[in-house]
């Protein structure tokens, strides 16, 4: 990854972080089967690291959860591990014994994604409880794609029951600024993504209202699609530099290090 | 410096850039939401500029209701105003009838800021209708470019190609890649492949699973015409597909304005002056 001189001194290079991307098998999107063929992806577009899970955790999650984090050690930091939990599998979703808080403490993914409409499962603090306590115990990101969901109060259910986790919507962004705004604005523990972030200068309206600016990150969806749209969205931002740099990564760096792997 | 480099720097594009797909004037139908704050001539400007847009050609979307005459005033009133940097499409509703969509093509066609043809067939009615037939039959006798929506197979996209097929003397630009799909993108290609007259452009293109450079596979460098839906849409996600792609810059130099600019060439409507790129002051301000 390149760092491209800036003539101008308010629109210096960002490193930038997807948090939204997996490898492995996926039936007509092959463009990231492999952890090389991501990292050639992220290089393609000077993208630091992703946040990644493993395509067929989906369907054998200890097995291929497994196969995830060998591959991100394995990938000089450029590939941050993201674990699925299976909401009845729990804490047989991931390798080894124990519970699901000892499994997680010795597996020390990034985030926990999690598929809740694909099975037929409400994404709500009552069929989710098991999980999400451990969760919030330890301050480890859950990541919920949109089309996962049945509604958006859904996330506010979810966010006001477990406040210690942060709740992060994947790829929703598209045309629910009306719903976006008051999660961002009264949930502190809510977070989007806007790979798909399409009313004209929403991002705008809310920096100048204050809101959302540490809640914000970019998720492109790889391998279904590319970064370059989202990515442009926060280079162009018309917003203070900090904030662009918050968008691009750092705030997901401090949802990282604030997980409380170490810290019980 | 490359597109590219500039574009992840959020430096404004330095090449020539004509938004050819733009929907100036405000918009919150249902769930479509734009910040009033971006919605005056001088934030349109702004906006431009940070980007590096030399222009845009605009059909407000106020069309879908149908409101086909105060659209047109608004791009008549928004393309003097900001003189340069907007022209427009003279945009045609059948909903409005026969009378009143010949009186508006007779009161535009040679107002030199208008440089083609909106249609939105779907939302006012089918491609079949007499209204449209009319307008595609003058904008051939014109040579002129004619934007005509799809989405989701809405109106069928072999309706779009039938239009361009039996008037060759317009140039038809099927917008949204061919309705907004990998799938459709695929059907018009092969479609296009056929017919000389028929373009396609990149706009709204958030759901289609082809990044630039496929849709550049599929639909050939010389025939795809740069959009943004801007400011139904925010531009930065399309423009974004385009400049942060992995083609040459010469590839995207044809995408952001040559290929628009070929189909003016022998058009008999308005032509895009391009020597102003940043340069035309918002005279709303002065």
């Amino acid at each position: 990854m390149r760092n491209i001189p800036s003539p101008n001194p308010d629109r210096p290079f960002l490193p930038a972080i997807d948090i939204d991307t997996r490898v492995g098998v996926c039936p007509h999107h092959t463009r990231t089967q492999t952890p090389e063929q991501l990292i050639a992806m992220l290089d393609q577009y000077d993208i630091a690291s992703a946040v990644t899970y493993r395509s067929e955790a989906r369907l054998r999650p200890d097995q291929f959860n497994a196969v995830m984090r060998r591959d991100a050690a394995g990938s000089g930091g450029r590939i941050r591990y993201c674990c699925i939990l299976d909401p009845g599998l729990g804490a047989h979703s991931l390798p080894g014994e124990g519970d699901l808080r000892a499994r997680l403490l010795r597996e020390r993914p990034v985030a926990v994604r999690v598929e809740a409409r694909s099975a037929f499962v409400p994404f709500t603090p009552f069929f989710f409880e098991h999980i999400c306590c451990v969760l919030n115990e330890l301050c480890l990101p859950l990541l919920i794609p949109a089309d996962e969901l049945d509604s958006y109060d859904q996330l506010r259910e979810m966010a006001e029951a477990f406040p210690d986790m942060p709740l992060v919507l994947l790829h929703g962004a598209m045309c629910r600024t009306r719903a976006l705004e008051p999660l961002l604005r009264k949930l502190p523990n809510f977070y989007a993504d806007f790979g798909v972030m399409l009313s004209m200068d929403f991002l705008e309206d809310l920096s100048r209202a204050g809101v959302g600016m540490r809640q914000i990150m970019i998720g492109s969806g790889l391998p279904a699609f590319v970064p370059a749209g989202s990515l442009a969205v926060a280079t162009y931002a018309n917003i203070p530099l900090e904030d662009r740099r918050a968008i691009l990564a750092g705030t997901w760096e401090r949802l990282e290090s604030e997980i409380r792997y170490d810290n019980l | 410096m490359t597109i590219y480099e500039e574009a992840r720097l959020g430096l404004p594009i330095s090449v020539p850039i004509i938004d050819a797909h733009s929907h100036l004037q405000s918009y919150y139908l249902h769930q479509w939401y734009v910040s009033p704050d971006s919605v005056s001539p001088e934030a349109y400007i702004d906006c431009l500029d940070r980007l590096g847009f030399d222009c845009v050609v605009t059909g407000p979307h106020d069309l879908i209701l149908g409101c086909m005459e105060s659209c047109n005033a608004y791009a008549a009133e928004i393309s003097e105003l900001l003189d340069g940097r907007v022209y427009g499409y003279i945009v045609v509703s059948p909903v409005a009838g026969m009378k009143a969509v010949k009186e508006q093509i007779r009161l535009y066609q040679d107002n030199p800021r208008f440089v083609g043809f909106g249609f939105l067939p779907g939302y006012n009615g089918q491609l079949d209708e007499p209204a449209y037939q009319y307008a595609i039959r003058v904008a051939a006798e014109l040579r002129a470019p004619v934007e005509v929506h799809t989405w989701y197979d809405n109106p069928p996209l072999r309706g779009v190609a039938r239009l361009a097929e039996e008037n060759p003397g317009a140039k038809v630009i099927c917008a949204h890649q061919g309705g907004g799909t990998a799938e459709l993108s695929d059907r018009l290609g092969e479609m296009m492949r056929e017919i000389p007259n028929l373009y396609v452009d990149n706009v709204g293109s958030l759901e289609n699973t082809y990044s630039m450079e496929e849709m550049v596979e599929v639909f050939g460098e010389d025939r795809i015409i740069f959009g943004t839906d801007i400011v139904s849409l925010d531009p930065r996600f399309d423009f974004g597909r385009l400049a942060l792609a992995p083609l040459s810059d010469d590839i995207k130099r044809k995408i952001f304005a040559d290929n628009f600019q070929r189909l003016l060439q022998d058009s008999h409507m308005g032509k895009i002056n391009l020597s102003g790129k940043r340069t035309a002051k918002c005279s709303a301000s002065s």
